[in-house]
């Protein structure tokens, strides 16, 4: 017994051996004092935390709640927050002023379409030659707008401001922006998912969270029933990490679910419309520097994991509590990110 | 002119002093043919390249027809390759979803069976896409091949980080038909259990998937092919090892450089290789390392116009195509080259094979020997016996050597060093559920990994709970990550590991590729960059270290009679002091060296000779030191016959304990962390000493001699050794442990 004990410590070491690269990524010494300072008030924390809620209760210390599913036990949180999502006052024929849209139609045709005098592709539906056609891209747009996305993205890359656009003829309450925390970046569980959208006055925040591990399945479902109930996802990269890693986590244990949603992913825009404006695009950067948000006492995003296992292996709630505060936040700037988004891609050109 | 004829003109050579030990002829052997069921479109492909089925492969093609697992452990050349292709190929044809997963232990292996299999598919007029899949492919191709080759080969490195994206490779493994490993001899000791344990891994994604692949794996002739298969894949599988290729008359010859003192064993073999070469015997020389590869072609070149070549790791894929290119047209007439050469890169036939030191291996010995042979021609092999117990016993003994049997590959699937990284893989990949083989096969190793928090147990199964990559935790074999960078004229030269790097591009230093000399002139290990440049000199160096080791902590300890005999951990250091520079055999001067010693931990089995024999040495006017030194030297030499390994996996340690407290010899694993061989010493260490008594007592010699107690690999420059005094101590220790 002696021998495995050995040898499973062994292979916990790789974790401590990669936090130190982390804090010690050290050969160039002028960059690292940022990031090491961040990691060392972090990790003081990290400290305090866990002195302050030394033998207290999560459940008791937050207004999360334990629910039971098919899947087992998981916590939820609902928070009604004073904060309204700001969306595009699109309008369908702004949109189908893109008569590119029609398949067959290219910038030349387009500008001859033009003038004769058909504006948008609803006019063009009276047309001898593209009237099928056109008719085929307005049922997309009147429909389910799922078509219109997949029309979209046939023609267009994912930045072009015809997505913010399209997120306008969504309705407030479809939109759902999330966010999500876990142990690693590739396929180590995820424990927190954050989910927010419109209510019925105001926005409301949801928190999916495993208590331990052990609840990794139940939370992911329970997550994945209040997405389903929403029609368009919105994310800060969540095209590349979030939304692929919560698909594999489900296919992990068996669940082979996709998110068929239209997803307009912020940070794609972010990169093309305040790129030039900012060092660079982490959220927390983009806070500071366009949306004038100051966090105090932030776990940094690569701390989280750390923080999460203090809270596992203390049982100690108290590094949890600035993990959903930080989720909490990211998911509020995410709301006041699209707004910017739209300033400057929508109206910011005219 | 005729090889028996050359052979004969070796003897007028000046060089000559009776070097022949033994000359064994190998009788031509007819072929057989067999017949097989498959798609006539696979007939006509096989009329079309003229190709007749030898019964050894019809046999295997219908016993994979049949649906069974099958290993094919026929020698070099004799077509294991169209053996499991054309099954393969059948199904492709007629199965249009059908994949194929072909695994070899090398990127350069899967590079070059790419070829191959494209030949096969473009002539069957197919389009399978087969793609290698490797850490060379580009990120962007990736997921194409995933989706739409129906073949893909890799290796068991890329395999081991892949596993857990199984989600990628949904389509590919849900339609997974075969699974083909070769070379799979490869596989063994802790490498080849580790790819073990990676195939247990693979087997429940496949079933997760809902596919149940047929394995068929190919080998090069080893003792135990049906036992090695069944434990690397866990089935049983049908045996085909009967070989009905031709194959033609081949004589074997036995070199022993000792008789003429005044040129040594490499030097001979140039002189050899360049002696075959000059009589149009296009000859491929394998040496024991990278330098002696290049140092050989380098000197052979100098002694015939042909074309000759050096061939090793570290050159680029492109080089090292070139050269295979120029030993199949025949435009390239002499290579000596690593063991690189001698796994199934296709080379075509050769005339001569010189195998410049014995191996370590007769299995290596008979797959370097089997390069030898071109259609109906008589072939010619050379043992070039070095100064070592080893290769000397086999040169005064060839029954020893040609009746031996080959080699077992033995695999270790209960050692948890092994097992329990996997397994914490195998939980990031799906989770481990209850009733699984896996979980009741390793229930106490998961238990262990339960309580330290590396695997979580959930109603769902085991669940990896870490926050790093559990591949991380897991190195498949013991090559030293740290690369070194060597850089010309601002361009990448090669690349080597650190250790080799301390011994060959240190500053100063000869570094020989392709035939050129560069030196040496700065060495940065900061940023792991040695800068050279070109400069032809008549020296080469020769880097000289010396070891320190620390024991850490006593694991185990036994009596074996009066002898106390110990098992743990130690830390050894390797550090380079000096280097000197050397013309062929001659020192022409010695250098200091400022490099911070090499370090590693690593497991070590120990023993104590007590004071009072060390005392008696020590009066009747012996060395102690020296005795202890030759014995540690003697065991080492041996060690390959009882652990399949090579003398270099190995080192040794001996010291004359101070204060007069008798003195320790130590055998430890030359490999972080440990790799079982230290291990395997301490159970058989009694039966190991009375051989190491019976080496040194019989062997003819005064005062030791390459036979005995001289070591090739010895960082002291075999100083100080004293083989009356190791005769003395190992008859003492003899009677203490009663052997």
């Amino acid at each position: 017994m002696g021998k495995l004990e050995r040898i499973a410590k062994k292979i916990g070491k790789v974790r401590k051996a990669s936090e130190a690269n982390l804090s010690g990524r050290g050969r160039n010494k002028n960059h690292s004092s940022p990031y090491e300072s961040q990691h060392s008030i972090a990790s003081q924390l990290k400290e305090d935390l866990l002195n302050e809620y030394s033998g207290k209760d999560f459940l008791s210390e937050t207004e999360f709640e334990r629910i039971s599913t098919d899947y087992g036990e998981t916590l939820h949180l609902r928070e009604a927050v004073d904060k309204s999502l700001v969306t595009p006052d699109s309008s369908r024929p702004e949109i189908l002023s893109d008569l590119k849209l029609v398949y067959g139609i290219g910038s030349v045709r387009e500008k001859e379409l033009k003038e004769k005098g058909y504006d948008t592709v609803e006019e063009l539906v009276d047309h001898e030659k593209w009237g099928e056609k056109a008719e085929t891209v307005q049922d997309l747009f009147r429909g389910e707008l799922a078509g219109a996305y997949d029309l979209l993205r046939r023609w267009k890359s994912l930045s072009h401001p015809s997505f913010l656009r399209l997120s306008g003829l969504f309705e407030k309450k479809q939109f759902a922006i999330v966010d999500i925390e876990t142990l690693g970046l590739s396929n180590q569980p995820v424990f927190l998912l954050g989910l927010a959208h419109t209510g019925n006055s105001g926005m409301v925040v949801h928190q999916f969270l495993a208590e331990d591990l052990d609840q990794e399945l139940a939370t992911l479902i329970n997550f994945s029933e209040h997405l389903d109930e929403r029609e368009l996802i919105l994310t800060y990269n969540g095209k590349n990490f979030d939304i692929p890693y919560i698909e594999r986590r489900l296919a992990y244990y068996g669940q082979r679910k996709k998110f068929p949603h239209p997803h307009l992913d912020l940070y794609l825009f972010t990169r093309k419309v305040l790129g030039h404006r900012t060092r660079d695009c982490k959220l927390g950067t983009i806070e500071q520097s366009v949306l004038g948000v100051e966090r105090d006492l932030d776990v940094p995003s690569s701390m989280v994991p750390d923080f999460y296992s203090a809270y596992r292996e203390e049982k100690n709630p108290g590094p949890l509590l600035p993990i959903l505060a930080h989720n909490r936040q990211d998911l509020l700037s995410l709301a006041d990110l699209y707004r910017e988004l739209i300033e400057e891609a929508l109206h910011g050109n005219k | 002119m005729e090889i028996s004829r050359i052979v004969e003109s070796l003897k007028d050579q000046d060089w000559y002093e009776g070097q022949i030990e033994h000359l064994e002829l190998l009788p031509e052997r007819k072929a057989e043919y067999g017949q097989a069921n498959f798609d006539e479109r696979i007939k006509s492909f096989l009329e079309r390249k003229g190709l007749d089925l030898f019964s050894h492969q019809s046999r295997a093609i219908k016993l994979i027809n049949e649906g069974r697992d099958v290993i094919i452990t026929t020698p070099t050349a004799s077509g294991k390759t169209l053996a499991f292709n054309v099954p393969v190929f059948d199904r492709m044809l007629n199965d249009s979803d059908s994949r194929a997963l072909y695994i070899y232990p090398t990127k350069a292996l899967s590079q070059d069976q790419l070829e191959t299999i494209k030949d096969m598919e473009a002539d069957l007029g197919l389009d399978l896409e087969p793609r290698v899949y490797d850490g060379d492919t580009p990120r962007d191709q990736r997921p194409g091949i995933r989706k739409r080759s129906r073949i893909i080969l890799t290796n068991p490195y890329g395999l081991h980080h892949y596993l857990e994206w199984h989600h990628k490779w949904k389509d590919f493994f849900s339609n997974l038909d075969f699974v083909i490993m070769d070379e799979i001899h490869s596989y063994r000791g802790v490498f080849g259990s580790n790819v073990a344990m990676l195939v247990r891994r693979m087997e429940r994604i496949f079933d997760h998937y809902g596919s149940d692949p047929q394995f068929i794996l190919s080998s090069a002739t080893i003792a135990n092919p049906l036992e090695h298969s069944r434990k690397l894949v866990g089935r049983e599988f049908s045996l085909i090892s009967e070989d009905s290729s031709f194959r033609g008359r081949k004589k074997f010859l036995f070199w022993n450089p000792l008789t003429n003192p005044d040129n040594s064993a490499h030097n001979q073999t140039s002189k050899l290789m360049a002696h075959f070469v000059n009589h149009d015997l296009q000859t491929l020389c394998f040496t024991l390392s990278r330098r002696l590869a290049e140092l050989i072609s380098e000197w052979c070149s100098g002694r015939t116009d042909a074309p000759v070549r050096a061939y090793r790791a570290g050159y680029r894929p492109e080089e090292r195509r070139e050269i295979e290119e120029g030993l199949r047209t025949g435009e390239i007439r002499g290579v000596s080259a690593t063991n690189a050469l001698e796994l199934g890169v296709d080379i075509g036939g050769l005339d001569a094979v010189i195998i410049s030191g014995y191996p370590g291996t007769i299995t290596s010995s008979w797959q370097q020997a089997g390069r030898a042979g071109r259609g109906r021609e008589d072939s010619l092999v050379v043992l070039v016996g070095f100064e070592n117990p080893l290769d000397q016993f086999f040169l005064k003994h060839p029954r020893e050597f040609f009746d031996r049997e080959h080699e077992h590959a033995i695999l270790d699937l209960d050692n948890p060093n092994i097992t329990m990284g996997h397994l914490a893989c195998a939980a990031t990949e799906l989770p481990i559920r209850e009733g699984e083989d896996l979980r009741q096969t390793y229930s106490g190793e998961i238990d262990a990994l339960i309580d330290n928090d590396v695997v979580q147990d959930t109603p769902n199964g085991a669940v990896f709970s870490g926050t790093y990559r559990a591949s991380g935790a897991v190195k498949l074999d013991n090559i030293n990550e740290t690369t070194v960078k060597i850089i010309h004229n601002g361009k990448l030269l090669e690349t080597m590991d650190l250790a080799q790097a301390y011994r060959e591009a240190h500053e100063n230093a000869t570094l020989l590729h392709q035939g050129k000399t560069y030196i040496v002139k700065d060495f940065d290990l900061e940023e792991g960059v040695a800068e050279v440049r070109w400069k032809e000199v008549d020296y080469f160096t020769q880097a000289i270290s010396e070891s320190d080791l620390e024991i850490t902590r006593q694991l185990e300890k036994k009596k074996a009679g009066d002898v106390v005999v110990s098992f743990g951990e130690v830390s050894v250091s390797e550090h380079y002091s000096h280097y000197k520079e050397k013309k062929y055999d001659r020192v022409l001067d010695v250098h200091p060296l400022e490099l911070p010693p090499l370090e590693f931990d690593t497991e070590c089995s120990w023993f104590h000779v007590p004071e009072s024999i060390l005392t008696n040495v020590e009066e009747k006017g012996l060395g102690a030191r020296g005795g202890l030194h030759a014995i540690e030297h003697a065991i080492i030499s041996l060690t390959p016959f009882y652990a399949m390994c090579d003398r270099w996996d190995i080192g040794g340690f001996s010291a004359r304990n101070p204060l007069e407290e008798g003195g320790s010899i130590f055998i430890y694993d030359a490999y972080e962390g440990g790799i079982g061989i230290a291990d395997e010493v301490y159970e058989l260490l009694e039966n190991l000493l009375e051989r190491t008594y019976e080496l040194v007592m019989d062997c003819d010699c005064e005062e030791g001699c390459p036979s005995c107690i001289y070591s090739p690999k010895c960082g002291n420059d075999n100083d100080p050794l004293d083989k009356e005094a190791a005769v003395y101590i190992l008859e003492k220790l003899g009677e203490r442990f009663v052997y």
